[in-house]
């Protein structure tokens, strides 16, 4: 990392309007960048110098077993308990409606006895059906990849290393297609270990958990390998193990997070902006920042180019991402480092130049080289929600009016007397428990309505409002109209967090669900989106991250982005 | 769902169960959340909060509910979890007096997070209980003593004679007695979703691409 020689941390500029970063079309365009909750992780477990080894390897030659990782912390174990299973292929489905995979997971908190495997071992291979405890923090579950678990085992059984061009475009062995934490299936509470500073941020257990089942996914292959020819089978090369990362299947079911955790969407996005904004703020740089910069620009184009997509969607936004990026190096070629302000003029260059999708790559590009400016705010990205949950019955109803007014104005471009604009419903289905998206006027869906559409509540709560005298008091209001209650407080947390609230219709007949679904990945730090349909997406997820016997001896953020010589 | 030994519950999922059956038996989304709260509030505080659900919603099927502050009639009564927010609000008096409130536990919760009016006797009937802003002193009775189908609820300012309350520390789970409840709570919880059809299945989460690759 190249030393920023000068800056200032005037907030000059400020951070970006909300109205203009909280439009789906922008927050379903970020990209990984180093606050992103994956990279966070790594980060600590480098710097405290964690020690991982695999404890426990009962695995038959047809792959079925159990198996156990420990992290060992400066404070705590945990271990990962892995159970493969052999799953015929037609039961293999990403859907959250399947009852089987190849192998499914759970996080335990501290050294795993052999009484607590027996009873993990009853349980977690149902998941959904199955119950963990509270030593418990993570329930996952993961298939192979048709294309590439064969390939790679039998490479390795012949004593050959795979190609890495046929491993790129796929980038995993296994995908998960679920992680479930936070209390769900009788995990343990989130409150009770959020305070845990290893797990300060989001979803740090289950990142743990995923980076512990890459592990996992590489050992099963090079252990089938090796039961199939003893006498010839090598293990994976480690620059070519680095370019196998973890699958994810995301549906619907992670849509709604969004809307569900204003407070906390904030404290993401917020950390994003003032790490844009502090960097925008730099008022120098030398030659070698803008030559950093473009390397890593190159890097992600190379990342661009390796990123492939059946759907029109991705593939549109794909394309302009490359041009995007080879418009900025241009742009970059040309560039004097003696600019006043300098990468706040390539920020203004790209929002004039550059797609949506190739302005928010410029975003995480900017941010890349500088963590001695920003990586602190890694620690403000979470929320105590039950701090905001209680709602303020003493406020006005004038107050409550001017509230929706500021936060809501974007609401008023709505009208939501047309079809077009109540055209969805999401909804949960009887069948997984898992929420989906519906068509209002043309299914019977309407009574089983989810609260997941702020913009038109806003409206009902204004339409209503307009008929109470300003120094009425919000708990009289909510006496009378209960049914705006979910509305009124969702109002007084949003109130003071400027990016709490996506400003744009959820349930528009335009509306793209994937949009939601790639802003909570970014975050997590996934490097590639592969819809396949607009409803659910495959992700990569360290791809290219160091393993835990190679962390110490390898900085995990300069390996975020594929190499030059790749 | 395994009956298996040492089958327990976090405060969470009790919380967003609770919240989905309050949904699937009629009440507001708002107010359902509050029940969530109510719930798993109890229950860290060591009270069988579903079961104080469980029941209160069963006798919701078939009871009527009064709208304060409409005098309840013969077989009326207060929803606990509208009383309990209406006094958490500020809608009712701090000091005030309510005549039958069903499942009242469900409503105690609430009255811990009225500001400025701590700390507080409430009488569940006969039951005196000590609110305070680190919550609800339980001893000297039993958890099962809150188990109060209805009761008249009086709440007053406390004396200095108030017992200290210590707040927690770790919130328990909800343990493998309340299964019944849970099982009860998941029924009315399913009312809030959608029968499934193939036409939805696909449509709905978007599939139609293989997933097996």
């Amino acid at each position: 990392m190249v030393p920023t020689p000068r800056h200032h941390l005037k907030n000059f500029p400020a951070t970006r309007p909300a109205n203009m970063v909280m439009k789906l079309a922008r927050i379903g365009s970020f990209h990984q960048s180093r606050l992103s909750f994956m990279r966070v992780l790594l980060r600590r477990l480098k710097a405290e110098n964690w020690q991982f080894r695999r404890v426990l390897w009962q695995i038959d030659g047809n792959g079925v077993g159990v198996a156990t990782y420990e992290a060992i912390g400066p404070v705590r174990t945990y271990t990962l308990v892995a159970f493969a299973h052999d799953l015929p292929a037609e039961q293999r489905s990403d859907r959250v409606i399947a009852e089987a995979w190849d192998a499914t997971f759970t996080l335990y908190d501290g050294v795993v006895s052999s009484e607590d495997i027996t009873r993990l071992a009853a349980n977690v291979p149902l998941q959904e059906a199955g119950r963990i405890s509270g030593n418990e923090f993570v329930l996952s579950r993961a298939n192979r990849s048709v294309r590439l678990f064969d390939y790679v085992t039998n490479c390795l059984a012949q004593g050959v290393q795979p190609d890495v061009t046929e491993i790129e475009p796929i980038g995993y062995l296994m995908r998960t297609t679920a992680v479930y934490g936070s209390g769900k299936f009788g995990a343990a509470d989130r409150h009770l270990w959020s305070r845990r500073i290893e797990f300060a941020g989001s979803f740090q257990p289950e990142l743990l958990t995923v980076w512990l089942i890459r592990t996992f996914t590489v050992d099963i292959v090079e252990h089938i390998a090796w039961q199939k020819s003893p006498e010839t089978a090598v293990k994976l090369d480690r620059n070519i193990r680095r370019r196998i990362g973890v699958g994810n299947s995301t549906g619907l079911g992670m849509a709604p997070f969004l809307i569900n955790h204003p407070s906390l969407i904030h404290a993401w996005i917020n950390a994003r902006e003032t790490a844009l904004a502090r960097v925008r703020s730099i008022d120098r740089a030398t030659q070698a920042n803008i030559d950093t910069l473009m390397n890593l620009s190159r890097r992600a184009l190379i990342n661009a180019n390796e990123w492939t997509s059946d759907s029109p969607y991705q593939t549109a936004k794909t394309s302009g991402l490359r041009d995007d990026l080879d418009q900025l190096l241009a742009y970059l070629s040309e560039f004097t480092h003696k600019t006043p302000h300098p990468f706040n003029a390539i920020y203004e260059w790209g929002s004039s130049n550059l797609s949506i999708e190739g302005q928010e790559q410029l975003v995480s590009l900017l941010l890349e080289d500088h963590g001695h400016l920003i990586d602190d705010l890694a620690a403000n990205m979470s929320a105590d929600e039950n701090a905001s949950f209680h709602i303020d019955g003493s406020m006005c109803v004038g107050k409550l009016k001017s509230i929706l007014d500021n936060s809501y104005s974007w609401v008023k471009s709505i009208d939501y007397s047309e079809t077009s604009a109540l055209a969805r419903v999401w909804y949960v289905s009887e069948e997984k428990l898992e929420p989906r998206l519906g068509e209002r006027f043309k299914e019977p869906i309407e009574p089983y309505e989810q609260p997941l559409a702020p913009g038109r509540d806003a409206d009902l709560l204004q339409n209503c409002l307009a008929h109470w005298d300003d120094e009425s008091l919000v708990a009289s209001f909510l006496l009378a109209h209960p049914e705006h209650r979910h509305f009124v407080r969702r109002a007084q947390i949003v109130a003071d967090l400027p990016y709490a609230e996506i400003q744009d219709n959820t349930i528009s007949a335009n509306m793209q669900p994937i949009d939601l679904l790639r802003c909570k990945l970014s975050f997590f730090g996934a490097s590639r989106f592969d819809p396949r349909s607009d409803r659910w997406l495959r992700i990569t997820m360290y791809q290219g991250s160091p393993f835990p016997d190679e962390l110490q001896s390898l900085d995990p953020d300069e390996l975020a982005y594929p190499p030059l010589q790749h | 769902m395994n009956e298996a030994p040492h089958v327990s519950w976090s405060l969470g999922e009790t919380c967003a169960l609770a919240t989905k059956a309050a949904r699937g038996a009629g009440m507001p989304w708002g107010l359902a959340e509050e029940t969530g709260f109510s719930v798993s509030q109890l229950h860290a505080h060591g009270l069988p909060g579903v079961a104080a659900l469980c029941r209160y919603l069963h006798w919701r099927d078939t009871g009527t509910i009064a709208a304060w502050p409409d005098k309840t009639g013969p077989n009326q009564f207060y929803c606990p979890i509208i009383i309990g927010t209406a006094f958490m609000d500020g809608a009712l008096p701090s000091i005030v007096k309510i005549d039958a409130v069903r499942e009242p536990m469900l409503m105690l919760p609430f009255i811990g997070k009225r500001t400025g009016s701590l700390p507080l006797k409430v009488y569940l009937g006969d039951l005196l209980i000590h609110v305070s802003q680190n919550g609800v002193a339980i001893t000297p009775h039993k958890a099962i003593d809150f188990l109060v189908a209805s009761a008249n609820c009086n709440i007053r300012k406390s004396d200095e004679d108030a017992p200290e309350i210590t707040a927690l520390k770790d919130a328990q789970r909800v343990e493998q007695c309340h299964f019944g409840c849970i099982l009860t709570l998941q029924k009315f919880a399913k009312k809030t979703y959608a029968p499934a059809t193939e036409k939805s299945r696909l449509a709905g989460a978007g599939a139609g691409l293989s997933d097996n690759d």
